[in-house]
């Protein structure tokens, strides 16, 4: 029989290991990215010497009175020769009809669809995608900024790659006024871009950003589009699309500046609805874990299976942490201190060498960026804690949800801005 | 000049970006401020083993007390091949990984292009008649409606289309 000590130990060099060994294969596989293909790519700069195919640009609005015109109006400004922008309305209770209505008026590019009832982002964009005669899609959400030039950077992965199903953009934080403003700058380069940069060097990657996307229309057919029953549709549609032996390729110069909750309850809100969409994803793809076409698949699968667990050996080793303090615990399973020493010097440096390593390769989409190094110093004690809390609630959410019914959500606070 | 940048002054502005602290509440600016100093102390205090190594090599007495951590840093000698070894095979095996990856799939591409999708695939796909699929391909503003099987019915909206000064 196994004994205690052996799973407390086994337990805790997990909980302490499992970031540490992640932060350096994330490392790597950005590493390997940049100077493979990245840098590249940097120095080429968007010309339009190759005709470049007619586009959709699908806008799922909801509530969106506020951001509607200025995401639009930036659409409007992209450096591509042919495109239309299809803007859905599902269902707004707040000034998102008239002001879209006013924006076709006023626009050849922009046409409009409402829905009658709220329908959910997932069946906006399958209504979007049905409404548009063109082969390639570009998702982005209604209240997000596209760069100028981001189509033209998305469109040569198609041109050039007739197995890439879709492509990824890169979100950059606008609402940086508050610490968890800051603090998601430095996330949104050192984490969410770092690991997509790692995931293209597996050859899959766990998921597009839901806020811009590229698709090839084709593949979302074979894959019967986008799931309205999902709460992250943009997890979902990823791994539809892998599974389906599609690519998925992430474009770092196409940057679209985003718009994200600058309050503890809008951000754990935020990511609690990240975190139960990613466990139903893998809960509804379960079975294709075994099948040998899904090879591919397999390091995401074990990257976030992983995860999970790892959320789960922090709440354990807190708990037993805090039994301790009023309990008689036994001593192989008694946690004296949730400061690891030695281990904890070792993990915070690796953690700031990966945000130094993140922010070096970011600051080639944006200047200044270094400035937010100094905030960074919050991140790896808590806000990995947020990203526990998130999948502990987010759990027993993905288990309990009610199958087949229409995933609806509401955009949680759009950080602080100026009214 | 990058987009969404304008010139201010003898700096450049990027547009997009919003950081306005003067709207922060001023409980989240100065609880912000005092948890960002706080993680800082939390951070040199991880730092307090390093210090005690310079003790040992100094073999300064004030430090002996702080010499008892060095048990911590006899179980980090002890863990660092392991650890040093484990990450080398990680990241040694997704350059391995990368490399046949790059060999094997160079200037090669086994899947050929789909066809694109045609309104007859929408149309098998969707539970929609074509002269709804054409009007939601084609109207300028539309309504949609599903229904609870799925049906999916587009009305053209009839409104004023005079541009608005």
């Amino acid at each position: 029989m196994i004994e205690l000590s052996t799973i407390s130990r086994i337990l805790f060099g997990f909980a302490l290991y499992y970031p540490l060994f992640m932060a350096y294969l994330w490392m790597a596989g950005a590493l390997i990215y940049y100077f493979h293909w990245e840098r590249k790519e940097l120095k080429n700069t968007t010309n339009f010497q190759e005709p470049l195919p007619p586009i959709s640009i699908i806008v799922p609005c909801h509530n969106e009175g506020d951001n509607a015109r200025e995401t639009i109006e930036q659409l409007l400004l992209q450096n591509y020769p042919d495109f239309e922008i299809i803007a859905i309305n599902d269902a707004s209770t707040d000034t998102t009809k008239e002001i879209l209505d006013q924006l076709a008026i006023q626009h050849e590019q922009v046409r409009v669809i409402h829905f009658e009832k709220n329908m959910g982002k997932a069946a906006a964009m399958n209504m979007g995608a049905m409404a548009s005669k063109r082969e390639f899609l570009i998702c982005i959400d209604g209240d997000a900024l596209l760069d100028e030039d981001a189509a033209a950077c998305i469109m040569p992965h198609f041109i050039h790659g007739p197995r890439v199903g879709a492509v990824t953009g890169n979100p950059r934080i606008r609402t940086r006024s508050s610490l968890l403003g800051k603090i998601q700058v430095g996330e949104f380069s050192a984490i969410i871009g770092l690991i997509k940069r790692a995931q293209r060097i597996y050859g899959r990657v766990f998921t597009v950003s839901g806020v811009v996307a590229g698709f090839r229309k084709a593949a979302l057919h074979r894959v019967g589009y986008w799931s309205t029953d999902m709460i992250t549709d943009d997890i979902d549609v990823s791994w539809k699309l892998q599974l389906d032996h599609w690519d998925i390729r992430f474009e770092p110069k196409a940057t679209c500046w985003i718009l994200m909750p600058e309050t503890y309850t809008g951000l754990l809100r935020q990511r609690i609805r990240w975190a139960q969409g990613g466990i139903e994803v893998l809960l509804k793809n379960f079975k294709q874990l075994g099948v040998w076409k899904s090879r591919r698949m397999w390091m995401v699968y074990i990257e976030f299976i992983t995860s999970v667990f790892w959320s789960f050996s922090i709440v354990v080793t807190m708990l037993l942490y805090l039994l301790g303090l009023f309990l008689d615990v036994p001593p192989e399973i008694r946690v004296h201190s949730l400061l690891p020493s030695w281990g904890g010097v070792l993990l915070g440096i690796t953690c700031l060498i990966q945000f130094a390593l993140s922010l070096y390769i970011e600051a080639n989409y944006e200047k200044n960026i270094w400035k937010y190094y100094y905030w960074m110093i919050w991140f790896p004690i808590a806000y990995w804690l947020i990203n526990v809390i998130a999948v502990v609630f987010g759990l027993p959410r993905a288990l309990l949800r009610k199958k087949g019914e229409n995933a609806t959500w509401v955009s949680p606070d759009r950080g602080i801005r100026e009214k | 000049m990058p987009p969404g940048s304008a010139p201010i002054g003898g700096s450049v502005k990027n547009n997009f970006i919003i950081d306005t602290p003067k709207f922060q509440t001023l409980r989240l600016k100065y609880s912000s401020t005092l948890i960002t100093l706080i993680f800082w102390i939390i951070w040199f205090y991880l730092w307090v083993p390093l210090i005690t190594l310079a003790g040992w090599w100094l073999q300064l007495k004030f430090f002996e007390q702080e010499m008892l951590i060095v048990d911590g840093l006899d179980a980090f000698l002890d863990v660092l091949p392991v650890f040093i070894a484990v990450t080398l095979a990680l990241t040694g095996t997704l350059a391995i990984w990368a490399l046949y990856n790059f060999t094997r799939f160079k200037g090669m591409d086994r899947r050929k292009a789909l066809p694109p999708v045609q309104n007859s695939d929408l149309l098998q796909l969707w539970a929609i008649s074509e002269v709804n699929l054409t009007g939601a391909q084609t109207n300028k503003i539309s309504t949609i409606s599903i229904s609870e099987d799925g049906n999916i019915t587009v009305n053209k909206e009839y409104q004023n289309h005079k541009p608005s000064p």
